[in-house]
């Protein structure tokens, strides 16, 4: 076996870091143990942990294969002669061996566990010049039954007897330039000046302490006093976490007394532990930049449990998982560079959830017609811990529909009401007509099974500006197709088309106009939303710059017509006037089950105004805040969107059709199903929700399993988010701010990192 | 068209029911009627898809079913792609000793080198070409080695054991195009080393250790290098043994 390079994380080399991991005294046939330590040890151990997972999009893995004469290093055998701190009288045994490296393995403390043999540092250089000249930082693995771990600089060497903990802690070091915290035995009292290292210090009092934001008000300074202290300034406060929870106590940096350090539990002073809020923010701080991590997009769902309401964050070369926990979020997992089964995450991809195999938990599609020579479409499935894996992925195209192309894209809807999300992939502009295609779901893959070229029945002829909105407006289940169309005819066109028999059929056109709106026009928007709670989606119509006026109208699903339920000309009761460029996202704000509108204008007024239309059923009331929300400092970059909050999974007998009108379900019985609620018995539910306490909103009326269908119960949670900054929004009330993050998604115990 | 032309809805008044009430207005029509004329005679170039059963046959080999056993192997990537992976890089391998800087070797690599938006720590490495920063980092530890506290040892932990070297290694890279394009200006290396933990912009590098004044010292540089004889070292042999390297004043200060 000839020497070799595999590439563990790829995250591009804009700014990122990268990591060589070199192994020494591995023959032949210990190559797998290698690769099997790095699996374990580093990319599991250290890069699945709390802040080196969340930050792994940072760094580049490469684990260099060097294949060695001999299996095992040379080792080296001290003989203390008695006098451990006199190294002089030392003597030595020795078995040097031929291996990539020439390290040797010493196993002793007071001759820094390893020494070099002749060639060793050429051979390092050698090997890194040519399989990892680009790495920042590099980890020797050394084949020895001694312990050992030795760094100079921004080179670690450890002996296979090493665990991942140490590796980490180590890393705290080489990646964090961070200080010990622990006190070694005998080391006595610190009497030097202030380390520059910003996780220990000499400083007694509240406002000098290097970390002092995140010590709470209430905790004492300083906090623990004495030799390798613990907390000694009294009783711990209630819910106090040793680990978590800032102050400041002595010993640290080797030192018993004389300096101090934030925590009493940190990665530092214990290796098994996480960092403490300093050392966490140090380490973030360093690599943030590295990691291309932005809040700009959000793919939300309910991806490793029904009962959780996440959302993924997507960049260029990673995609992190977040999950509420109360009124916050916190990071569940994060993967980088390549998702297991054979997915490259690289910028250009797009990403999708849904239901795709309809046991309630979302996966991924995610898509990429650029960064490839090839474009690719990939099905991902997410695991309860939130790790990755890609199961179906087809290249260039995926049979029947005659090629991927550029402007490809794709929509999720369940189209035949199988209780499994489908696709619709439609691409207007790369062809010589238009094309649009239903890739239906097997829950492990898609199946083409019906390709409109240039016309939908009933449509008269696909074009450029076709815009396709899905929904339930019949509330079957299924997902309806709404098409409109502005700006490629003499007249403006509306459609909407339901699947029946395998393929699409109009079910109602309206041309240049829908009773009660007054006429189409070029800039009509179109919101989807079940504003009355009644199974069915109904429509938003918004139209800013075309009038006198702006104008929103609100028309209720029927299941095959719209019927207008109120137009608002020019204001929204307390809305203040609607703008020219006010911007909606429909969402339940309230709990109820009608969709009202999330609404927003950082354009047509001095202030940017963001605020919520409740709908009643049959009409909206507003209310907004002027410029902040709470902390949120409304602006023109900010993006909204919406996470569904969490549901249970509710079993009904299965013998019960759940048919059109499904809508609350409220106690033990299950009003929306249609005509026989008095019928239908609510079982335990998958989640142990059982019969009165399984009360919600419907909002899966059909999962692939006869009976089960999905409630929510809570309102859905609005977040914004640019590049910097997430907050996320409380809806149920006057808007208010439940909780804001700058760069990373921490919650302090006190304190935060701007 | 001036906002006050513009024509308002022919409907009733704000927040109130809005009906069919106008006769021109479209009731929806059922399905298959025919759209008018289209804006644009169409003329669009461009493929057609093949027939969807040829399609079908086609694209067999498309969908990839994937094994738990073994990875898919990606595409190649595109020249989009590549592009972003441009740039080589000079890789200089320095030995420090006391205020003294030595190149022991250059290497040229197919690796980018950029300017980070930030650095912070305690220790520096930078690479100047006159006014011009090439390349920042920050230096963990420099010239210490450490070694791990010794989990055997229950009745003395003793810690890391720190010791002070006489000698350390840095490597570098500095980006080959950011260079070239300095033209013939000697280039500079040094080491700085802050009394705290300091956050440096080298953008504004200048401006930062200005405000940094005292805090921040220059402990060890090398001057007055040429580019071109670094390049051609690189384009020599360049792996020499550390101890060949020392005495070779063409590239000490």
């Amino acid at each position: 076996m000839a020497d070799s390079v595999t590439v563990l994380q790829d995250v591009g080399t804009s700014g990122t870091k990268t990591l060589a991991i070199l192994g020494d005294g591995f023959a032949a046939g210990d190559q797998t143990a290698y690769n099997d330590y790095v699996r374990d040890q580093v990319m599991r151990g250290v890069f699945l942990s709390d802040a080196f997972n969340e930050d792994t999009a940072a760094w580049n893995i490469r684990r260099v294969n060097l294949e060695s004469a001999n299996s095992g290093a040379s080792t080296r055998t001290w003989n203390l002669m008695g006098t451990k701190k006199d190294l002089s009288d030392d003597t030595f045994t020795e078995n040097i061996v031929d291996t990539a490296l020439d390290i040797i393995s010493n196993g002793e403390w007071w001759h820094n566990w390893f020494e070099n043999g002749a060639n060793t540092q050429a051979s390092i250089d050698a090997a890194l010049a040519k399989w990892a000249p680009g790495a920042d930082f590099v980890l020797i693995v050394v084949n020895s039954a001694l312990p050992g771990g030795l760094r100079s600089g921004t080179v670690l060497k450890v002996t296979t007897q090493e665990v991942a903990a140490v590796i980490a802690h180590e890393f705290g070091h080489g990646f964090g330039n961070l200080a010990d915290e622990y006190s070694a035995a005998g080391k006595g009292n610190f009497t030097g000046s202030e380390p520059p290292k910003v996780n220990v210090t000499i400083e007694t009092s509240r406002s000098k302490v290097k970390w002092r934001q995140f010590i709470a008000p209430g905790t004492p300074v300083p906090t623990g006093v004495g030799a390798d202290s613990g907390y000694t300034a009294g009783t711990k406060p209630a819910g106090w976490d040793d680990q978590a929870d800032a102050g400041l106590f002595e010993g640290a940096h080797t030192w018993e007394t004389g300096i101090s350090r934030p925590a009493v539990n940190c990665r530092m002073r214990h290796n098994s532990d996480e960092f403490c809020p300093a050392c966490y923010t140090e380490m973030k701080e360093h690599h943030h930049h590295a990691t291309g991590r932005t809040f700009r997009t959000m793919v939300p769902g309910r991806f490793t449990g029904i009962g959780r309401s996440e959302f993924f964050g997507i960049d260029d070369r990673s995609v992190g998982l977040y999950r509420a926990d109360g009124t916050h979020w916190q990071h569940v997992r994060s993967t980088a560079g390549i998702i297991p089964g054979g997915w490259g995450i690289r910028p250009g991809d797009v990403y999708l959830a849904g239901d795709f195999d309809g046991d309630g938990r979302d996966e991924l599609v995610v898509y990429n017609s650029t960064w490839w020579t090839i474009p690719l479409l990939g099905l991902i499935k997410v695991a309860t811990d939130g790790s990755l894996r890609l199961v179906r992925r087809f290249d260039a195209d995926i049979p029947g529909w005659g090629g991927f192309a550029t402007n490809d894209r794709f929509l999720v809807g369940d189209f035949d009401g199988d209780g499994r999300d489908d696709l619709l992939i439609v691409n207007f502009t790369d062809w010589v007509m238009p094309y649009v295609a239903t890739l239906m779901s097997t829950g492990t893959s898609f199946t083409l099974t019906r390709r409109y070229d240039g016309d939908i029945p009933g449509w008269g002829g696909l074009r450029e500006h076709d815009e396709i909105h899905l929904g339930d407006f019949a509330g079957t289940g299924r997902s309806d197709l709404l098409i409109w169309n502005s700006r490629d005819w003499s007249s403006n066109y509306l459609g909407l088309f339901r699947q029946q028999r395998g393929g699409f059929r109009s079910i109602r056109m309206y041309t240049d106009d829908l009773p009660g709106w007054g006429g189409f026009a070029r800039n009509d928007r179109i919101y989807v939303g079940d504003f009355n709670g009644d199974g069915k989606d109904d429509l938003y119509l918004f139209n800013g710059p075309d009038w006198a006026n702006p104008y929103l109208g609100m028309f209720r699903s029927t299941g095959s017509d719209f019927l207008a339920q109120q137009l608002y000309d020019g204001d929204v009761p307390g809305w203040g006037g609607l703008g020219q460029h006010d911007r909606f996202l429909p969402a339940d704000l309230t709990g109820t089950g009608r969709i009202g509108l999330f609404a927003w204008n950082m354009v047509d007024w001095g202030p940017n105004y963001a605020g919520r239309m409740r709908s009643s059923g049959t009409g909206l009331v507003a209310d907004w805040r002027e410029d902040w929300v709470g902390e949120w400092h409304l602006g023109s970059s900010d993006d909204f969107t919406v996470v569904r909050p969490a549901a249970r999974r509710i079993v009904i007998d299965p013998g019960i059709e759940v048919g059109a009108g499904a809508g609350t379900v409220t106690g033990d019985v299950a009003g929306g199903v249609a005509g026989r609620a008095s019928g239908g018995t609510v079982g335990i539910a998958a989640d142990g929700v059982r019969g009165t306490a399984a009360a919600g909103v419907a909002v899966r009326r059909r999962l692939t399993t006869p009976g089960h269908f999905l409630v929510k119960a809570g309102p859905d949670r609005v977040i914004a988010h640019n590049r910097d900054w997430l907050g996320t929004i409380r809806t149920s009330v006057p808007l208010t701010l439940d909780s804001i993050y700058n760069r990373w998604v921490h919650d302090y115990r006190h304190g935060r990192n701007w | 068209m001036d906002e006050t032309e513009r024509r308002r809805k022919r409907v009733e008044e704000p927040g109130e029911s809005a009906g069919r009430r106008h006769r021109a207005v479209s009731t929806g029509v059922s399905a298959g009627e025919l759209k008018g004329k289209p804006l644009a005679a169409g003329e669009r170039s461009g493929l057609a898809k093949p027939p969807l059963a040829v399609a079908r046959r086609s694209a067999a080999q498309a969908d990839r079913a994937v094994s738990s056993r073994k990875e898919l192997p990606l595409p190649r990537e595109s020249d989009v792609a590549a592009a972003e992976h441009g740039g080589r890089s000079l890789r200089l391998r320095l030995s420090v000793e006391g205020e003294r800087i030595t190149v022991l070797d250059a290497v040229e690599v197919d690796e980018p080198a950029s300017l980070p938006q930030r650095v912070r720590g305690t220790d520096f490495l930078e690479v100047r070409a006159g006014d011009e920063v090439l390349a920042l980092q920050p230096l963990i530890d420099p010239g210490i080695a450490v070694g791990i506290p010794d989990a055997r040892d229950t009745t003395e932990f003793l810690g890391h054991r720190e010791v002070e070297l006489e000698a350390y290694e840095l490597t570098v890279r500095v980006p080959l195009d950011q260079a070239d394009r300095r033209g013939p200006v000697p280039i500079e290396i040094a080491v700085y080393r802050a009394s705290e933990n300091v956050v440096i912009e080298p953008m504004r590098i200048g401006a930062d250790r200005g405000a940094l004044g005292d805090r921040i010292a220059r402990v060890a540089t090398i001057g007055g290098l040429s580019l071109d004889e670094l390049r051609g070292t690189a384009r020599g042999s360049t792996q020499r043994k550390q101890d060949d390297q020392k005495g070779r004043d063409d590239y000490t200060a």
